[in-house]
This record gives structure tokens, sequence and C-alpha cells, in this order.
């Protein structure tokens, strides 16, 4: 169908924005695409490995804050660590989360080029507009599941790696800081991707209102 | 079959602007500087390639022109 109402483009300042903030997405999107491949491709031979945020089970008070006034109560919440010469199956979960992290981000900045670009060229309601938010929302929110799901069987599989001595518990005569098997899987991506594709559905009303006024004389 | 108001097929409506520009004499960009329209959406309007015509455009036309939105617009059929 060819168009004849001209396109509204918007206003330079407008424009320069939308110019500043789709290069920098597309940067953004491009860095954690490199980081990835370089990732992928350092990992299986690096000697050492950082695993962080374990979860910390009977997390002791840090001694600094002991007798502080105005703290009533203060614990460790995580432990980092690195480890040496990691196995196989612990560098493959370190690769699968961050894949699986930048899966989601990738996807956020490609629709955001995507928005930015139709936005310039004056026809936001493009029809590959609703398409992509809702698609990006659904990855986001499938790949930061994933991830988690992902962060915590690494989590469990250093542990079991690093034995029975370093995990928290409990005795007859009270509990024991160490470490402990978590999987918490974080609220906020949830919320950005459904946030995506509530967007998506509205791309999909705002084209079919952009396309009643085509061809309006 | 009745047709639906949302149906993608031809409306079958033409517009007879050229007509009534040829017997007033006048030309397509005169009438855009009467009635306030672009001499390109007159275009689309004259060659039967709009899609929907503004109640407000219509009548500015028919002012200018001294017609009735009939002698405008008719049906193909």
């Amino acid at each position: 169908m060819s168009q004849t109402s001209a396109p509204v483009r918007p206003r330079t300042a407008a424009r320069v924005a939308l110019v500043v903030v789709g290069a920098a997405a597309a940067l953004l999107g491009l860095l954690v695409v490199v980081l990835l491949v370089r990732s992928a491709t350092a990992l299986p031979t690096l000697d050492r490995l950082t695993v962080t945020d374990l979860h910390l089970g009977n997390a002791s008070t840090p001694p600094f804050l002991e007798g502080v006034d105005h703290v009533g109560r203060a614990w460790y919440s995580g432990v980092s660590l690195e480890l040496v010469v990691p196995p196989q199956d612990v560098v493959r979960l370190a690769l699968a989360v961050r894949v699986a992290r930048s899966l989601g981000v990738v996807a956020v900045c490609a629709v955001l080029v995507l928005l930015c670009a139709v936005t310039l060229r004056g026809r936001p309601f493009a029809r590959s507009a609703p398409v992509a938010l809702i698609t990006a929302g659904l990855l986001l929110v499938v790949s930061d599941v994933v991830a988690d799901v992902l962060d915590g069987r690494l989590g469990s599989r250093v542990i079991a790696l690093l034995g029975d001595g370093v995990t928290s518990g409990a005795t007859d005569g009270g509990s024991y800081e160490g470490l402990a098997a978590s999987t918490e899987i974080l609220l906020s991506a949830l919320g950005v991707g459904t946030l995506l594709c509530v967007l998506g559905v509205v791309f999909a009303l705002g084209g079919r209102m952009q396309r009643d006024t085509e061809r309006l004389v | 079959m009745p047709r639906k108001a949302a149906d993608a097929q031809d409306a079958e409506i033409l517009c007879r602007l050229d007509v009534l520009l040829a017997e007033r004499g006048m030309t397509l960009a005169a009438l855009s500087e009467i009635v306030g329209v672009s001499v390109v959406n007159l275009s689309v309007l004259k060659n039967d390639r709009a899609q929907a015509v503004r109640f407000s455009t219509l009548a500015a036309i028919c002012d200018a022109l001294g017609c009735d939105v009939g002698d405008l617009l008719t049906r193909a059929r």
C-alpha cells in the first residue's frame, strides 16, 4: 500500500537525543556481544574462575560492626571467591549464566536501536515495532529467569566441589556459618520484560491508528 | 452480500474534482490556496487514491466550487 501522508519527523533536539540514545544502545549491545565472545573463548582455558554472590547461611556479624551505635543487627550476605583450576562443568555453567544474562541486554539494546530508527524516520508505529518489543520482552524475562536458575545451579556445584566442610548447618549446640545453596529469581527483569510486552501491544494499536489516517485528505 | 466498513476491498467511490475544476476553469493550485489543503492531498483526492476525506475538507471544497457533496463524489457503479 502506498503511503501519501507525510511522515512526522521529530524536532531537532529530539532527533539529536534519538541519535545519541540509539548510538549508545548500539554500542552497548555490541560491547556486550564482544565481551561475551571474549568470555566464551577465554573461559575454557583460564586457570582461575571468579564466582560471585554465593549465599551465606547462618551469617556472622562483621566484627567492625559489633557494638556500634544505631546498628541493631548486621550480617554478611554473600561470598565471592576465585576457583583455581575450575572443572569444565563449572566453567560451562558460568559461561551459560553470562550468555543468558547477555541475551536480555542485547535484546533490549536491539529494540531500542529499532525504536530510535523508526522514530527518526517519522514512522514510530512501524509494523516491526510491536513484534520487536514483544520478542525482546519475552526474551528478557526468559533469559533472566534461566540465568538466575543457572546461577543457583552454579552455586550448588561450587559448594559440592568445595566439600561439606564449607556448608552452613546446625548442631545440637547451635548453628554454624557456611555457604548455602540457593536460587533467587529477581523480579526487576520480569517487570521490565512485562513492560516491553505491554508497549508492544500499545505500538500495535498505534500502528493500526496510523494506518487509519493514511491517505486521509 | 453487503460490505463491511472495515473491508479492504476498493470503496468504488470516484471523485469528480477534475471535471468540476475544468468546468470552472480553476487549477488545483488555485483550489489549494482557497481551501487550505495541500496540492499533494488534493491530487490524491482527484486521482481517487484517497481512503478517507474529512468533512471539513469536503465542505471547504464544495464551498470553493459552489457544488454539493454529491456533485464531487459518486459511486463507481
